[in-house]
This record gives structure tokens, sequence and C-alpha cells, in this order.
């Protein structure tokens, strides 16, 4: 009986151990992690070099600017907690929602997507080690984030006014949550002739992305997140052969504004297996 | 090109009142405001110093900062048509018309949000929106950034004043920093009010007492700058391609609203509303006697005034007491 219990407590305390050490490698530590994010247009690679066009509903479109915002990352580990990280903190001017200055620090590390640079990885920061199941972000800046000048934020920020393309309404107190136009081909000749555009912003159209995914990150072991997004799925009930959805700079072309906005969720997959996953409508900010 | 500068600045900061030319480069200066006016706001992040003024004062007469080197900040914001430019609208590169009245720069510090639809939240961040309009200077960032970077005293300047290349950061804190040495008070109203009873002429005071009464005016024109700073539809037919501040918050509420206007020097910068519609104050008080348009959205308070003809004078006689007569002339840049 003694024999029995002794080597029932050796296993367990083996077991305990082992568990122990399994925890000890996993889930301690820090490490970087970086979005690789694989660009398409309804399956086909995203390109805008010139000529490149792209079928989008039947209508024949090419693509010239590819931004957005990727703000409020937060990693669900297997636990079902969220993690989320901060960033480096940078404090600027701002007005509250009274329209008074304040002086406003930004925590979230933000990341300004910027694939017509030919960029298709981004820095996510570093995260603690450990399993992680889901993956949340928003597409936007929410709150006094978007409320900040732009002016005075470092050159080489995220939220700092870009030199090319505008990331930042100058009419308007807030960032462009997701930018890309282009030209559509209206004349039939299979070659792009006119403009087309989706500038979205402003609070109502902040939309979240979850995606499910099994995530492990190792201590000191960069982490890798591969995810697709397809550019033809923001415009699925766009009809940019229709002249009157063809430029929405949010506030002069709600309809399209919605349009877009609300395929953003489902526009996002594992890159993987490409398989659609965890989509949210929400659009809380 | 900077030693020209300095001759002019030095006017502008002894005019509004700032510290002496012959401090140092890195002291603060603190405007000395005009009687009555409150403090000037400095944003903490961007202190208001000598050579920052200086600076901001080359680029806003520069015409570098403009498609092709034809317009300068000054262009529309004229020194001696007290910053602003005496049209209709602004008109910009080749001489493409904009949609709106040019509006004075004058104390211009105490302003919260800017443009005639508030659609911009700081003073250095309104520098984009001029810059960047097709309208008016039509060059893009990178470009403007190019060029001073090819100045060698714009290089020096950035790199002495903000430990960088031009930057759009320290680009617009300099320009921020000079317009925040515009003030302007020093009109003969601002004497009344003093105690000078000499100061207006009786159809003055009459004016004075119907601009607070009868008139109504003071509901929206009141405080040292004579402005609300709020946004208010006054009646004015709103064209499609403009609907004021609508354009900025998407309320339908904000439809055909813009922001008031100060009546600081108002008798000088003709013509009048958001758009330039009106050419002479005694059109003004006519379309506010009348109560304005019947336009959708309309403030309630704008109704038929009643105001007998010599009313009309004495009100349009009071408004040219709020000129400024300290205010130098003939001030066109470097």
């Amino acid at each position: 009986m003694n024999y029995r219990n002794n080597l029932f407590i050796a296993v367990n305390l083996m077991v305990l151990f082992l568990v122990g050490c399994d925890a000890a490698t996993s889930d301690t530590g820090s490490t970087t992690l970086t979005l690789n994010l694989n660009a398409q247009v309804n399956g086909k690679p995203l390109s805008t070099d010139p000529g490149a066009t792209f079928d989008v509903n039947g209508t024949l479109i090419s693509f010239e600017s590819v931004r957005m915002y990727i703000s409020e990352i937060t990693l669900i580990n297997s636990n079902g907690d969220p993690v989320s990280i901060l960033g480096d903190g940078l404090t600027v001017p701002a007005k509250n929602e009274d329209d008074e200055d304040i002086s406003h620090t930004v925590q979230d590390h933000i990341v300004l997507v910027k694939q017509d640079a030919g960029i298709d990885s981004y820095d996510l920061g570093t995260w603690p080690a450990g399993k992680y199941e889901k993956i949340h972000f928003k597409i936007g800046i929410a709150g006094t984030n978007n409320r900040i000048d732009p002016s005075q934020v470092p050159a080489g920020h995220p939220l700092a006014k870009q030199t090319d393309y505008n990331n930042h309404w100058n009419w308007n107190a807030g960032y462009l949550y997701l930018r890309i136009d282009g030209k559509v081909d209206t004349d039939g000749d299979a070659v792009p002739d006119d403009e087309w555009a989706v500038h979205l912003g402003t609070e109502r159209f902040l939309r979240q992305v979850m995606v499910t995914h099994d995530l492990i990150l190792e201590a000191d072991q960069p982490g890798i997140l591969d995810l697709s997004i397809d550019y033809g799925e923001f415009l699925r009930n766009v009809d940019l052969s229709d002249p009157d959805q063809r430029i929405c700079h949010t506030m002069n072309n709600l309809p399209v504004a919605n349009a877009v906005a609300n395929q953003i969720p489902s526009a996002f997959a594992v890159s993987t297996d490409r398989k659609r996953t965890g989509v949210s409508t929400s659009a809380d900010g | 090109m900077f030693a020209h500068s300095c001759r002019l600045v030095f006017v502008v900061l002894a005019v509004s009142g700032c510290a002496p030319p012959d401090s140092t480069s890195e002291e603060q200066l603190r405007p000395v405001v005009p009687i009555g006016f409150d403090p000037v706001p400095i944003p903490v992040h961007n202190p208001l110093t000598r050579d920052k003024v200086l600076l901001g004062q080359q680029l806003f007469f520069d015409p570098v900062l403009s498609l092709d080197s034809t317009v300068s900040c000054a262009t529309c914001h004229r020194p001696n048509a007290f910053f602003a430019d005496g049209q209709a609208v602004s008109r910009g590169v080749g001489g493409r018309p904009g949609i709106r009245n040019t509006p004075s720069l004058l104390n211009i510090a105490y302003h919260q949000l800017f443009f005639w639809d508030g659609g911009s939240i700081t003073l250095e961040h309104q520098v984009f929106g001029p810059l960047q309009n097709p309208d008016e200077m039509a060059l893009d960032l990178a470009s403007v950034l190019q060029r001073l970077e090819s100045i060698p005293t714009y290089r020096e300047a950035f790199e002495e004043l903000f430990d960088e290349a031009p930057s759009l950061r320290g680009l617009t804190q300099a320009l921020g920093a000079y317009q925040r040495t515009l003030l302007s008070g020093g009109a003969r109203y601002d004497r009344y009010k003093a105690g000078d009873q000499t100061a207006l002429s009786p159809a003055e005071i009459r004016g004075y007492k119907l601009f607070e009464g009868k008139a109504g005016c003071l509901h929206c024109h009141h405080g040292f700058l004579l402005t609300s700073l709020r946004f208010e539809n006054n009646g004015i037919a709103i064209s499609k391609e403009d609907s004021g501040r609508a354009r900025v918050t998407g309320l339908e509420e904000d439809y055909g609203k813009f922001k008031v206007p100060s009546l600081r020097n108002v008798a000088q910068t003709a013509p009048y509303m958001h758009n330039g519609g009106m050419a002479t104050l005694s059109e003004v008080i006519d379309h506010y006697d009348q109560g304005g348009r019947d336009v959708r959205g309309k403030n309630l308070l704008i109704q038929p005034l009643g105001l007998e003809e010599e009313e009309q004078a004495d009100l349009e006689a009071f408004l040219h007491a709020l000129t400024d007569t300290t205010l130098f002339a003939g001030m066109e840049g470097p």
C-alpha cells in the first residue's frame, strides 16, 4: 500500500514537474510578432503596378493607393483572456469631445498598412510568450487617438502626416481608416480610365476584425502572424460601373461607406488555409 | 533672407506687444495683449520663440510653398488688408478661385477650430489645408519638404530650431508661432469700453446700443473678439458645393453652419460672409434686418429686426469704430 502510494505521489510529482517545465518554456518571456499580410483581390495577388487590372463584380479596375490603419490589436490566450500591449506612448496635442485643447498620449500600438508601397510585413510589437487562439483588431483609429493633431507627430510614426498619400483629412479631425483607390474601365476597352476611390473614416465606420487562429509565441523566437486580406471583398457590394458609387470620401457617399465598412470583417483570413474565420460585424468604438 | 525678414517681424512683435527684439532665440515670448484681451494661449507643444516666429514669418511670405511659386500665405492674407484679401473668394495658383472668402488672421491665436467649417483642429494642423488645396497653393507635402531642403537658409534654420531637416512638424510649428503674434485690438471701441466717453461719436454710441439691444448682434458677436466662435446658420443661401460645418460633422443639424467671424476690423475686411457674397456692411445689415433668407436650418434668432434707416446707419457707424487704429499699414513682407 505504501509502495503504491509512494509510486502514485512520485508519478504525480513527475507529471507536475513536466507540466511545469512546459509552462516555463512557453508562457514566460516575450517575443516580437510580425504580421505578414498577403494581399489579394478576389484571389489574385494585389498589384499597384501600371497595367495591373482586376475584375471586381464584372468591372475592370486598377489600384493606386492601398492603405489602412490597424489598431487595438488583442490576442486571446488559451484561457480566453485578452492580452494587449502598449505602444511607444506618443504624447501630442489633441481635441477632446468638446473640442477643447488637450494633451493626449497614444498608448496603442498602431500599424499603418501601406501595401501600395509593396510592404507586406508589419511589426506588431513585443508580446508575452504563450499560446493564443484568437486575434482581434480594429480597422481605424478610435476615440481620442483619432482626434490628435497629426502635424505634431514625428515623421516615421504611423500617425504622422504622410507626404505621399493623405492619411488624414485636412477638413475633418480624423484619420482615413481605409484608403483604396485607383481607376476603373468605363468604356469597356479593358483600360481603366476614370477614378474610383473609397476613403473611409469617422467613428461610425470603425470595424473590428476577429480571426480564430492558433498562435504559439515562444520566448525570444520571433513570431509570425500570417493573414490574408482580400481587397475585392471590401468592394463586394459596390458597383464601380455606377458613377454614383465611384467616389466615396465617407461623408459624401454614406451608402458606399456603409457597404465597404460592413465587409471589412470578412476580408481577413488566416493565410495558410484561406478560410474566413471568426467574422465579426461589430462596430464598437 | 532672414535678416531682411527680421525688420518686419520685429515690427509685428512690437505691434503685438511681444518681447523685445533683443530677447534670446531660445527665450519664450509672452505676447503683451491688447487691453481687454485674454492672454494668448500658447500650446505646450509649440512654445513661442523669436527665431521660430521669424522662420514662420519667412515661410508665410514665401511663394516657394505653392505649385508654381506664385502664391504665398500672404497672397490671400495680406498684412495691409488686415490679413484678408478684399476678394469675394480667394484665388490660388493660376488664379483658380476657391469657394470661400478669406478670413482675417488677426487674433487667430484665440480660435479653437479653424476654417469656416472648423474642419481643422489646431493652428498648426490647418497649414495642410491651403498648402494642398488645388485651388490654393496646390503643392503636395513631399514637394514642400524637398523645396525647403533645397534652400540652405531653411535647411539651416530647421536644423537649428528643430534639430532635424525640414519637416512637416517644424513647418507647421513655425507658421503657427508666427500667426500667434498677429494680434489686433486698439479700436476706438476699446477706448470707449475702457472709459473714454469721447472715443465714440453719438451715432456710434447709438449704434453700439442697437448692437447690444434691438439688433441683437451680441447674441453671436460677443467677448473681446466679438465672436462666439461657434458655428451658426445665419440665413445665407447655401450652395451644393459647400454645406459648411456639416461637411465636417456629417450632421444634418450642422447644414449651412459656418464659424461666426470676429467683427474686429470688419469695416476693413469686405466683402462679407463665408462666400464673400455681400460687398458692403449696409448689405449685411440689410440681410439681418430682413431676418435673413428662408433657408433650411436657419438659426431661430435670425428674425426681422425692423430697423429704421437711421438706425441702420448708426449700426454701420459703430461697426467702423471696431477698426484697429494702431495697426500700421504698408506691411507687405520681406
